[in-house]
C-alpha cells in the first residue's frame, strides 16, 4: 500500500513539474517598455503609513563615511543628507538633465572658476535638535579630505585649497585649482554625506549613533533583524517626508525578496531579467513596472603589477575575449548596451559612441576577428598550448557582477584560459579590492553622470580606489585637464580621449550597461529610483502609499 | 552480491570474491528487491560519473546564449538554465562531483575511524578513555556545521570539501568500530592468537580487523548517501566546490532558486538526482545490513 500511495504521489507531482515546465515556456516574454516613465503628476500624496523592503546586504554598521557604498544609499540615505541633489522626480530618468538643486546647501555662487560660496540652510536641525550650520559643513569636508581618516569621498576634496567660516550660514570653498565638478561632486561622491561636529566632538561613534539631518530617524538597529526608521517631524522640506516611517528588514537573497514581494512584505524590487519580470507580475496584481538602462559601471579591474596582468598582451587577450554582445544576450535577453571604459553608456555625449566602441578590440562584430587576434597574443605572450590561469573576485552579494563573472569564464575557457570564479562575502571582498589582495575583480564605479567618472578615484595615481595601480603620467594629466575645463564639448573631448587611452592601455576592461526593471506594489508612489544595481530610493521624502490599498499592518 | 566476505573466525578471515558471487547477487535480488533497486541505483551513478564524457550530450561549462532557461525539450531534455548550460550534462558530471566527494571523504572517515576505534578498543585503558572523550566532544558539533567551519577556515575547493566531511565522518565510525572490536577482543581466537606469539599490531590487523569488516562496510555505504548530502549542502551555501563546476547542491541555489517559478526545471531535476543518490546509497546500505548483520538475519 506503501509503495502504492508513493508511485501514485510521485507520478502527481511528476505530472504538476511537466505542466510548471510548459506553462514556463509558453509564458510570452513581453518587449521591453525601456525607457517608459509612469506619471503620478496629477497624484496627491498621501501621509501616513509605513513603508517596507527587505535588504540586500547587511548593514555593517550606522557610520556612512565607512560603510560600503551601496549600503550608504539604501540604508542611510533617508538619515543623512549632502549638500547637493539631482532633481529627482518620481519615475523620471534624471540622467536627462543632470540638473542641481540644493540640499543643505540652499544656494550657492562661484565668483571664479576656483571659489565657491556655499550657503546652507538656516532652518535645519539635527535629529537631536541641535542647529545644523556652516561649521558642521566645514568639519565634515575637512574630516573626509584627510588622507587618515580613509573615507572615499575625500579623494573629491583634497582640490580644496581653503575653507573659511564667513558666517554661521556661508562657507567660502577655494579649490587649488579651477575644478569644473566640483558641485557635481558634492552629491555624487562617494558617501559625501554632512555629518553632525558636535556628535564627533563629544566622542560619540557614528557607526553607533546616527543623527543626521534626514527625513528619517533611526529608531532600531539590528544586523540581524533589520533597521526601522520613523519620520522627522523637524525635517526642513514642508510637508515632507509623506510616510510616518521605514522598515528595512534583514537581508536576504534574490529568491527570498521576490517571496517576500509576492507575499506583499517586500514593496519594491529590482528584478534582473524580463522573464523574471513576466512570472511576477500575474502574481502580484496592479504590480507597477518601470524599466531603465541601469547607471552602473561594471568594469573587470585587474592587478596591473603582477603576473599574469603586469603584460599587456595578456590585459588585451582578455579584452578581446570577453564578447559582450553575448553578455548581453544571456543575462539580460539582449537587452541593454555594451559600456566603454569607465562611463556608463547613456551619457550621450560623454561615452564613446557604440558605432565607435564597435571597431576597437575586444567590441568588433563578429567576434570572430577579437578571437582570432586573441589567440595569436596568447601565443606570443608563451602560453599558446594552455597554462594561463587566474582568479576572479566578485562579491557574491552583488546582483550581476558573480553572473557576469560565470559567464565571462566560459568566454575565456574556450580560448584557453582558466578562469577561477571567487564570490567572497562584502566585507572580505572589499578589503580585497582596497588592499590590491585579488588577480582580477569585477567591481562597480562610476555611473553615467559628467561630474563623476570613475577617474579620479580608480585611474588618478594616488586615487582612493586605484589599487591595481595605475601610474600613467598621460592619464594623469588628462583627468587633471578635464577636471578644470569649464568649456562642455572641450571637457566632452577630453573624457573620450581619457576613454580611448583606456581602451588603449587595458587598464580595465568594461563591460555592459544592463536593462533594470523596477517592480512596486500597486500601492506605492512617489518612488524615486536611483537607477542602479539594487533597488534603492534616491529620495525617501517623496515616497508616499495609497492607504486604502496599502495591506493593514502598515 | 558481487562481493562476498567469507569470514573463518579461527583463521582472521578470508576474501573471497569468486564463483559464487553470480548465486549470490541472484539470491540478493529475489530475496531483497529493495536493496536490488538501490543496487541498480548505486551503479546507475557509478556508470554517470564515469563515463560523463560519453553519456553527456553536452559540455556543462558551455553556455549556449540562444537557449536561455529553456524547458526541456528535444534538444535540452532537461531544459537549460541561468546561463543557457544544459542541465542534463550538469546533472551527469554533477555525479561525477558528488561520487569522488562521497567515496573520498568516506574512505578518509572510515580509515581514521576505524584506526582510532580498533587501536583504543583494543588497547583499552586511559588510552582509550582520553581518545573516545575526545570523539565525543567532536561528535557534539552538528556535522554541518563542523563541515562549515572547515571550508570556511581552509577555503572551499574540491579537497578541502573531501577533508570537511571526512572529518566530521570519524567520530561516529570510530564509535561502531570500537563497539565491535570490543566485542571481537574477547573472543577465544584472539586470545589464542596471542598465546601463538602474534603481535598486537597483527592480532588488530590480522585476526579482529576482517571480522568487523561487515559492519564498516556497512556504515561505508550508509554514509556515502550523507557524504552526498552534506556536499550538496555545502555547496547550497556557496562553500563547497566552486563554481562553474556542475555540483548538484550549488544548482540548488542562487539563480535556481530565484527563478523557481519562471524555470521550475532548472531546480527540479539537481534535485531529484541528489534524492535519488542519497535513497540509493541508503537503502543499500539497510540492505547490507539486513544481510549481514546476524542479530537481525532471520527476522
Amino acid at each position: 500500500m506503501r509503495r502504492r500511495r508513493f508511485l501514485a504521489h510521485g507520478t502527481v507531482g511528476a505530472a504538476a513539474v511537466f505542466t510548471a515546465c510548459q506553462s514556463a515556456r509558453k509564458a510570452p516574454i513581453s518587449s521591453s517598455t525601456t525607457g517608459a516613465s509612469i506619471d503620478e503628476t496629477s497624484l496627491t500624496p498621501q501621509v501616513g503609513g509605513t513603508f517596507q523592503t527587505v535588504g540586500f546586504r547587511a548593514l555593517e554598521h550606522l557610520n556612512p563615511w565607512k560603510v560600503f557604498m551601496a549600503n550608504v544609499d539604501f540604508y542611510l540615505l533617508g538619515v543623512y543628507e549632502q549638500l547637493l541633489a539631482y532633481d529627482l522626480k518620481p519615475f523620471q530618468d534624471y540622467r536627462s538633465t543632470y540638473k542641481l538643486v540644493g540640499a543643505l546647501a540652499e544656494s550657492w555662487e562661484a565668483p571664479d572658476s576656483s571659489t565657491y560660496l556655499l550657503h546652507v540652510r538656516p532652518n535645519v536641525r539635527w535629529h537631536d535638535g541641535t542647529p545644523f550650520t556652516a561649521t558642521d559643513v566645514q568639519w565634515s569636508l575637512q574630516f573626509m579630505s584627510d588622507p587618515a581618516n580613509s573615507i572615499a569621498a575625500g579623494d573629491h576634496f583634497r582640490s580644496v585649497d581653503s575653507m573659511t567660516l564667513l558666517d554661521d550660514h556661508t562657507l567660502q570653498i577655494k579649490t587649488k585649482q579651477p575644478q569644473v565638478a566640483f558641485l557635481n561632486g558634492l552629491t555624487t561622491a562617494p558617501k559625501a554625506v554632512i555629518m553632525p561636529k558636535h556628535v564627533h566632538d563629544r566622542g560619540d561613534q557614528f557607526e553607533k549613533v546616527a543623527i543626521g539631518t534626514g527625513a528619517f530617524k533611526v529608531t532600531t538597529y539590528d544586523q540581524l533583524k533589520g533597521i526601522s526608521y520613523t519620520a522627522s517631524k523637524d525635517y526642513w522640506r514642508e510637508g515632507r517626508p509623506n510616510l510616518d516611517g521605514w522598515r528595512i528588514l534583514a537581508p536576504t537573497d534574490e529568491a527570498g525578496r521576490l517571496a517576500a514581494f509576492t507575499a506583499r512584505q517586500n514593496d519594491v524590487l529590482h528584478v534582473s531579467s524580463r522573464r523574471q519580470v513576466d512570472t511576477l507580475l500575474p502574481l502580484v496584481k496592479g504590480a507597477r513596472l518601470w524599466t531603465f538602462v541601469r547607471d552602473i559601471v561594471d568594469d573587470f579591474y585587474m592587478k596591473l603589477d603582477k603576473p599574469p596582468f603586469n603584460d599587456k598582451r595578456i590585459r588585451q587577450v582578455v579584452q578581446m575575449g570577453i564578447d559582450r554582445r553575448e553578455l548581453l544576450k544571456t543575462l539580460d535577453a539582449g537587452d541593454g548596451l555594451m559600456n566603454p571604459p569607465g562611463i556608463n553608456a547613456v551619457a550621450q555625449g560623454w561615452a564613446l559612441p557604440q558605432s565607435e566602441l564597435e571597431k576597437l578590440p575586444g567590441w568588433r562584430n563578429p567576434k570572430s576577428q577579437d578571437i582570432q587576434e586573441a589567440k595569436q597574443l596568447l601565443s606570443q605572450a608563451g602560453y599558446g598550448s594552455g597554462g594561463l590561469s587566474f582568479t576572479v573576485s566578485v562579491d557574491q552579494a552583488h546582483p550581476t557582477t558573480p553572473n557576469q563573472a560565470t559567464v565571462i569564464a566560459a568566454q575565456l575557457r574556450s580560448i584557453g584560459i582558466t578562469v577561477n570564479v571567487q564570490p567572497l562575502e562584502t566585507t572580505v571582498y572589499q578589503k580585497n579590492v582596497t588592499s590590491g589582495n585579488y588577480d582580477a575583480i569585477i567591481d562597480q564605479g562610476g555611473t553615467s553622470s559628467p561630474g563623476n567618472g570613475v577617474w579620479q578615484t580608480r585611474f588618478h595615481s594616488g586615487g582612493f580606489l586605484n589599487s591595481m595601480p595605475v601610474h600613467d603620467p598621460e592619464m594623469d594629466r588628462l583627468i587633471d585637464a578635464q577636471a578644470q575645463e569649464f568649456d562642455e564639448s572641450k571637457r566632452k573631448a577630453l573624457f573620450l580621449e581619457i576613454e580611448r587611452l583606456l581602451a588603449r592601455e587595458v587598464y580595465s576592461i568594461p563591460l555592459t550597461a544592463d536593462p533594470g526593471y523596477f517592480v512596486g506594489q500597486p500601492y506605492v508612489h512617489g518612488w524615486v529610483d536611483n537607477e542602479g544595481a539594487n533597488v534603492t530610493c534616491a529620495d525617501w521624502a517623496q515616497a508616499w502609499l495609497d492607504q486604502a490599498q496599502a495591506p493593514k499592518s502598515r | 552480491m558481487g562481493l562476498l566476505l567469507e569470514q573463518k573466525r579461527d583463521s582472521g578471515g578470508v576474501l573471497d570474491l569468486g564463483r559464487r558471487s553470480v548465486e549470490e547477487l541472484r539470491r540478493f535480488t529475489v530475496k531483497r528487491p529493495v536493496g536490488a533497486f538501490a543496487l541498480a541505483l548505486v551503479l546507475m551513478l557509478v556508470f554517470l560519473a564515469v563515463f560523463a564524457p560519453v553519456v553527456s550530450p553536452y559540455d556543462p561549462l558551455v553556455q549556449h546564449s540562444d537557449a536561455v532557461m529553456e524547458a526541456p525539450d528535444t534538444h535540452f531534455l532537461f531544459g537549460t538554465d541561468y546561463f543557457g548550460r544544459d542541465i542534463l550534462s550538469r546533472v551527469i558530471y554533477g555525479a561525477r562531483i558528488s561520487l569522488t566527494v562521497g567515496i573520498a571523504s568516506v574512505a578518509l572517515g572510515l580509515a581514521a575511524g576505524v584506526l582510532i576505534g580498533l587501536v583504543t578498543a583494543y588497547v583499552g585503558g586511559a588510552t582509550d578513555i582520553l581518545v573516545q572523550r575526545l570523539m565525543d566532544a567532536a561528535l557534539a558539533f552538528p556535522g554541518l556545521i563542523f563541515a562549515l567551519a572547515i571550508v570556511t577556515a581552509l577555503g572551499p575547493r574540491l579537497i578541502t570539501v573531501i577533508l570537511a566531511i571526512g572529518f566530521t565522518a570519524i567520530p561516529r565510525n570510530n564509535r561502531v568500530v570500537r563497539g565491535s572490536v570490543l566485542a571481537e577482543k574477547n573472543n577465544l581466537y584472539v586470545t589464542a592468537a596471542g598465546a601463538s606469539g602474534c603481535s598486537q599490531w597483527r592480532i588488530m590487523w590480522r585476526h579482529i580487523l576482517p571480522n568487523v569488516a561487515a559492519p564498516i562496510i556497512i556504515i561505508g555505504a550508509t554514509e556515502l548517501g550523507a557524504a552526498i548530502l552534506l556536499e550538496a549542502s555545502l555547496s547550497f551555501l556557496g562553500v563547497g566546490v566552486p563554481p562553474p563546476s556542475p555540483s548538484w547542491g550549488s544548482m540548488l541555489s542562487g539563480e535556481y532558486r530565484t527563478y523557481m517559478l519562471a524555470a521550475p526545471w532548472m531546480a527540479f531535476f539537481p534535485g531529484v538526482a541528489i534524492s535519488l543518490a542519497v535513497l540509493g546509497w541508503n537503502l543499500l546500505g539497510d540492505a547490507l545490513r539486513d544481510a549481514w548483520d546476524p542479530r537481525l538475519r532471520g527476522s
